[in-house]
């Protein structure tokens, strides 16, 4: 189920971009983490497979909707890109079919990246 | 026109503002442009919601990356490289770089990147040079960063390492040696007489 919804959103992002609209403070992390600077190149990149090992994380329901009549769920994954482990937050207006990115930067474990690297490479357990 | 309205509430209480962005570029500079920026009032979701400023901003990384190619041509003029032979080592059509300063063609994205990293490691163009062999590269490389390290150590009294204090803390620590009480002798495996210190700085 995450990941299909991943797969939609990535699907959106490739046929219908004018239905997704960054956060203003995702795109800017998107621009200074990833050298993505606009809307384009960080939906171009999504497209084309730049999310690698894509790990979904967590699910849970927009706070600050105000509609509670139609809840939205943010989904967030986890990603590698060369050496960085990046956090991805998405979620749905359903009602629209809008979609948006609520976060794009570094995830809170990529000071563990020599970590999940031993890990791989079966020196260390997970 | 349709009312903007909040992607992700549906809102229409928005605040809409005109905002100055500064893109950079690295070597072409800086520069400021207009952007437009919704919030929503409702739920705080803010961004580009007329999807207007996309086109605004890619103009504005072109013009700075066209500064950019012009700036690193520039420089490699004034540090006496010739275009040609930039281009024959490069294996690149001669012309391409005059071209590409006098603005009448443009270089592609990947042009863009040889550009800055020849820029930033001018040495890579003797690699080229040599053909891209590893083992003369690697000496390339190493000969640039031994250089650059020689560059920037001082050998003044005040920064550096000291041989003259060294020799006085040696001194200073025989000084301090209780000839009376540790010395011990003992054969070493020539035949020599050596006292065992333990030499103790105070």
């Amino acid at each position: 189920m995450p990941y299909n919804f991943f797969k939609d959103f990535k699907k959106a992002c490739k046929k219908e971009p004018e239905k997704v609209f960054p956060h203003k403070k995702a795109l800017k992390d998107a621009d200074k983490l990833f050298n993505l600077r606009t809307k384009s190149e960080l939906l171009s990149f999504i497209t084309s497979n730049g999310l690698e090992e894509l790990e979904f994380e967590t699910k849970k329901e927009w706070e600050k909707n105000p509609k509670k009549s139609n809840p939205m769920l943010v989904y967030s994954y986890e990603f590698r890109s060369m050496c960085k482990l990046g956090y991805i937050a998405i979620m749905r207006n359903e009602e629209y079919g809008n979609w948006i990115i609520k976060s794009f930067h570094l995830s809170n474990r990529s000071n563990n990246m020599m970590n999940i690297a031993f890990q791989k490479a079966k020196f260390i357990k997970k | 026109m349709s009312k903007i309205t909040c992607p992700a509430c549906g809102s229409t209480e928005l605040l809409t503002e005109t905002q100055i962005e500064s893109i950079e570029e690295p070597f072409g500079g800086k520069k400021n442009i207009k952007t437009t920026n919704h919030t929503c009032e409702l739920c705080g979701m803010s961004g580009d919601f007329s999807n207007n400023n996309e086109e605004s901003i890619k103009l504005c990384i072109e013009s700075l990356k066209t500064q950019a190619v012009q700036n690193i041509l520039e420089d490699f003029t004034s540090n006496h490289y010739s275009f040609s032979s930039i281009e024959r080592a490069l294996e690149i059509p001669q012309r391409t770089l005059s071209k590409w300063k006098n603005a009448t063609s443009r270089p592609t994205s990947s042009g863009i990147a040889l550009l800055k990293f020849l820029r930033l490691y001018p040495w890579l163009l003797e690699v080229a040079e040599q053909k891209y062999d590893y083992e003369v590269a690697q000496k390339i490389h190493v000969n640039d960063a031994l250089a650059k390290v020689v560059n920037q150590m001082t050998f003044s009294r005040t920064n550096s390492f000291k041989p003259e204090t060294a020799t006085l803390e040696v001194t200073h620590v025989r000084l301090n040696i209780d000839h009376d009480t540790t010395p011990e002798l003992t054969d070493d495996e020539y035949g020599f007489t050596t006292p065992l210190i333990e030499a103790s700085a105070n």
